[in-house]
């Protein structure tokens, strides 16, 4: 099963680097700023929601804001990736019709397109995070590095998924947006977990995969290392929804031209 | 050594019908469209037929025939349903024109993708691509994003690609229906150079005068039957017999 997902994708790979690649060109097409917008997007994000809450909660903005900015990247990778992918395959229907490309990339195409832009984001987020706390830098900051592939290989099983179920279930995709806007409120992104601790519900984030993702993730870059246990719980998620992931892509991958 | 060969090949369509909850609420709320039943359509039907080297395969038939679902299936994107297809040898289709362009990238881009969709490496089409813009003689419009191009320089791109890999399998359908006289002409010339080099051509046409002076083999479809199977002369004859008694 592994074997004919890597074989088609690495039969593929120049179609897939060339489309990722003018995914990126097109985003900021005709822009004044450019690619500049990947940088200040998600730096403006952070400002913006950043300040709301330190007025709100009266935290000290320094604070708060790298928490935010650490966290809402890497979780607006994530809700992108698995929202984008449902229209993976309708956007791609030109190229699945007409040629012998194998439909398995196109999933990827998401992920990587929005992967390239989360990294973006966090060579920002290092960037400003020089200035603000230099004395917090150090070398445990690479531990992001490992914490990324986990997120990317969990984020690419998602797409694999959804892109597929919503050839099925056309509903699926604006389902799918409302639970990723509940979760975004149940998973501490714009909070620190220790709030909702502190009221007895840990339950709500522990038993939440995409905590353990994001927390792999944001903890290094903020200076400090996970937990074992949380490293432990995030890879055999994701290790356990990409094998979904490719399951379902090499199963429908003969049938896909037939259901757009 | 080319060659196509179906072995008792089924293809089937599922049609889904298109049902929202407003269908249920309101009964009737469809009244005008009857097409709300799952149905299947059968495009092939048991299909044999063995395409070898050096054969110049016309295809004929009524629309929905069947026809551009056999060159779909025999290029590996319709996969059976049923039965046994082998196609040995590289192949090159062109079948729909305006999709399968990036539209927001100029023509040079789309040559490059399109050259990599056909299965060529990127040192391979970037070797290719003057020789491709050349005879497409789109000039300076291949700087210009494709949005803006019209359907026949479309083709032109399309074609000038599509031919320009040297396929050993080559399928095109009613490629030259659209362009203007001179392209035409050009686009028949680089098929018949193609053919020259012994390879396989199928070619879906409702013209029955190409289909006699392209291709040495024909055969006429008919929902997804092989009704007739020859000499391109004989089965177009017969073609144009039977739809001249079906208008009396």
């Amino acid at each position: 099963m592994f074997k004919i997902y890597f074989k088609g994708i690495i039969d593929n790979r120049y179609i897939l680097l060339s489309l990722v690649q003018r995914d990126l060109q097109m985003k900021y097409r005709r822009s004044k700023l450019g690619v500049a917008w990947s940088v200040l997007m998600p730096l403006g994000l952070a400002v913006i929601v950043g300040g709301v809450y330190s007025i709100l909660f009266s935290t000290p903005p320094q604070q708060l804001v790298p928490l935010i900015f650490a966290s809402l990247n890497p979780w607006l990778f994530m809700s992108g990736t698995a929202d984008g992918a449902t229209m993976a395959y309708p956007n791609a229907e030109g190229y699945i019709k007409q040629s012998t490309v194998s439909a398995m990339i196109f999933p990827l195409r998401t992920a990587m397109t929005n992967f390239v832009t989360l990294l973006y984001s966090v060579i920002t987020f290092f960037g400003i995070y020089l200035f603000m706390e230099p004395n917090r830098f150090g070398p445990v900051m690479f531990l992001c590095i490992p914490g990324l592939l986990i997120m990317f290989l969990f984020s690419l099983g998602l797409a694999n998924m959804t892109s597929v179920v919503n050839l099925h279930v056309r509903d699926f995709a604006p389902l799918q947006s409302l639970i990723f806007q509940g979760l975004f409120y149940a998973t501490p992104i714009i909070y620190d977990a220790q709030v909702i601790a502190a009221r007895g519900y840990a339950i709500v984030y522990e038993i939440n995969p995409f905590f353990y993702m994001l927390e792999v993730v944001r903890r290094p870059m903020l200076g400090s290392v996970p937990e074992l246990r949380y490293y432990l719980v995030a890879i055999v998620l994701a290790l356990a929804v990409f094998t979904a992931g490719v399951y379902v892509q090499v199963r429908t991958r003969k049938k896909i031209a037939y259901m757009l | 050594m080319s060659y196509i060969k179906l072995e008792n090949v089924d293809l089937v369509f599922k049609v889904q019908r298109e049902r929202r909850i407003k269908d249920i609420i309101i009964p009737g709320s469809k009244r005008f469209n009857s097409f709300d039943r799952a149905g299947e359509v059968h495009a092939i039907k048991h299909m044999d037929l063995d395409i070898q080297e050096g054969e110049r395969l016309a295809i004929i038939g009524h629309n929905g025939a069947g026809k551009s679902t056999f060159l779909r299936m025999v290029s590996g994107i319709y996969f059976p349903t049923g039965g046994k297809l082998t196609v040995e040898g590289r192949v090159s289709g062109m079948f729909e024109f305006a999709t399968g362009f990036e539209m927001e990238q100029n023509g040079w881009d789309n040559i490059y993708l399109r050259g990599l969709m056909l299965g060529e490496t990127p040192k391979e089409i970037k070797e290719k691509m003057l020789e491709i813009a050349e005879f497409s003689e789109l000039g300076d419009f291949l700087n210009m994003p494709v949005k803006y191009y019209s359907s026949g320089m479309l083709i032109r791109l399309a074609f000038s690609v599509s031919t320009a890999i040297d396929p050993d399998i080559l399928l095109l359908d009613e490629a030259m229906a659209a362009g203007d006289a001179a392209f035409i002409q050009k686009a028949q010339q680089r098929m018949h150079d193609l053919m020259q080099k012994s390879k396989i051509l199928i070619l879906v046409t409702h013209n029955m005068q190409t289909a006699i002076d392209l291709c040495n083999r024909c055969i006429w479809l008919d929902r997804g039957e092989i009704l007739m199977d020859g000499d391109p002369a004989e089965v177009t004859k017969a073609y144009m017999d039977r739809m001249l008694a079906e208008r009396e």
